[in-house]
């Protein structure tokens, strides 16, 4: 079993603790902001105030960025699951995971683009982890396709 | 049992060798278990520890970055954007949207009262930004207010209202066109263009906003007249009546009667004298009110 198990690159797990992490931080500073009420404010890109309070910001009664939240809490835990028991399903899992933050992004990213005509820069941020994190989660996936 | 024991030991080396070889492997099953833990817990403490740090920080750093004063519908800041007479007996304080249609229309209004009472009014302006419907509201409060860093805040307040119809389309738009204003006003623009993105001007429009929450108020404009929630007077007569019954009644309040009435006439320079007095009835009313 020993050899199959290193055929996930040892840099995978760090790396994508490292990425769920940063989205973890700016969707949770999307969530701060979103209860406490306060504006953000945009020093890159033009029209936060109106992604961020927009009806699309908000699922039901749950804001999209406590989704994030979770998301990316959920990659990092399933992550460390694999990191600590070397667990190959749980990675897989996480990979499997990713497929679902990245078409979520894309739908945000479609609506920001041609719905909404304005971008959030944080949201921004939020596509790009969690496009690197599919990339990523593809990756481990394939790898570990192959070794069965 | 010892000789047993002996005799065994010796008559069995094969075994024994055997046994010690599975305490050997034994003791390493248990080494590597407790490495094994050892590793768990440090990646979990460690990814705990993380977490909590960047939620920690986070939090912080989303917080107001610069100091910013309580403020009660009672008494007026430092640093707030105030009209009109300093020690005037009445404080009115108004809560606006610069996007807001009705505060426009109030804009004219207020003016109107500070020009008929010169001395017995003082004006000020907080922010109560409706953003979930006015897209604009924030970044025209901050544009005021970063002119007000260069001490034109109502200049500005006054070209942002008269073009209301101009900005509220999109911000970029209006970004340009608050520069314009400030252009117009001959501002530093380099400064003001800062200002206008900078912690201190956001956290005090963030600051105005939250303490209107405080208040009870839901909507705009909302005024505050003494500390009290007034409706909104249609037009300037009916805010005329309103004042009037104000000062009606803090010259007949008990709290200050002799001070007020009796002290003002005899006095050479009344008008600084009473003013002061008047002052002063303000200031107690307020120290009562909060206790």
């Amino acid at each position: 079993m020993e050899p199959t198990k290193n055929k996930i690159p040892k840099w995978l797990v760090p790396g994508m603790l490292l990425v769920s992490f940063l989205g973890f931080l700016d969707s949770l500073y999307l969530t701060i902001q979103h209860y406490s009420g306060e504006e953000i404010t945009c020093n890159i890109v033009h029209g936060c105030e109106i992604v961020t309070n927009s009806v699309y910001s908000m699922i039901g009664p749950v804001p999209v960025a406590l989704l994030g939240v979770l998301y990316y809490l959920a990659i990092m835990l399933a992550v460390l699951i694999y990191w600590d028991t070397g667990r190959i399903k749980i990675m897989k899992l996480a990979g499997l995971m990713t497929t679902a933050g990245f078409v979520m992004s894309l739908y945000f990213l479609a609506i920001q683009a041609f719905v909404l005509n304005a971008f959030c820069q944080y949201c921004l941020v939020s596509a790009m982890t969690s496009t690197v994190l599919f990339i990523l989660g593809m990756n481990a996936v394939s790898k570990i396709r192959k070794m069965v | 049992m010892d000789e047993e024991n002996k005799d065994s030991m010796e008559g069995m080396s094969k075994k024994e060798r055997r046994n010690a070889i599975k305490e050997e492997q034994k003791a390493a099953a248990k080494a590597e278990s407790r490495s094994k833990i050892m590793r768990s817990a440090s990646i979990w403490v460690g990814a705990f520890l993380i977490l909590g740090l960047g939620t920690w920080g986070l939090i912080k750093m989303s917080g107001p970055q610069t100091e910013q004063p309580a403020l009660s519908t009672t008494e007026v800041a430092i640093g707030e954007q105030v009209k009109g007479a300093e020690n005037a007996a009445i404080t009115l304080i108004e809560y606006s949207d610069f996007q807001c249609p009705a505060c426009k229309q109030y804009a004219p209004v207020v003016k109107q009262v500070l020009e008929n009472y010169p001395d017995d009014v003082r004006f000020v302006y907080r922010h109560y930004p409706l953003r979930q419907i006015h897209a604009q509201a924030q970044i025209a409060a901050e544009a005021a207010e970063a002119a007000g860093m260069q001490g034109r805040f109502f200049e500005f307040h006054d070209l942002v209202f008269d073009g209301q119809d101009s900005w509220i389309g999109s911000n970029s738009k209006a970004e340009t066109i608050f520069v314009g204003y400030a252009e117009q006003l001959g501002l530093d623009l380099e400064k003001f263009k800062s200002d206008m993105k900078s912690a201190a001007v956001r956290d005090k429009v963030n600051n105005d906003y939250s303490s209107g929450t405080q208040s009870g108020i839901t909507g705009t404009p909302s005024f505050f007249m003494n500390g009290q929630r007034i409706q909104n007077p249609r037009g300037f007569d009916p805010f005329r009546l309103l004042i009037d019954a104000e000062l009606d009644r803090i010259a007949a309040s008990a709290v200050v009667p002799d001070i007020q009435i009796e002290i003002a006439p005899d006095v050479d320079g009344e008008n600084v004298v009473e003013a002061k007095d008047e002052d002063e009835s303000i200031t107690t009313e307020d120290g009562t009110d909060e206790e």
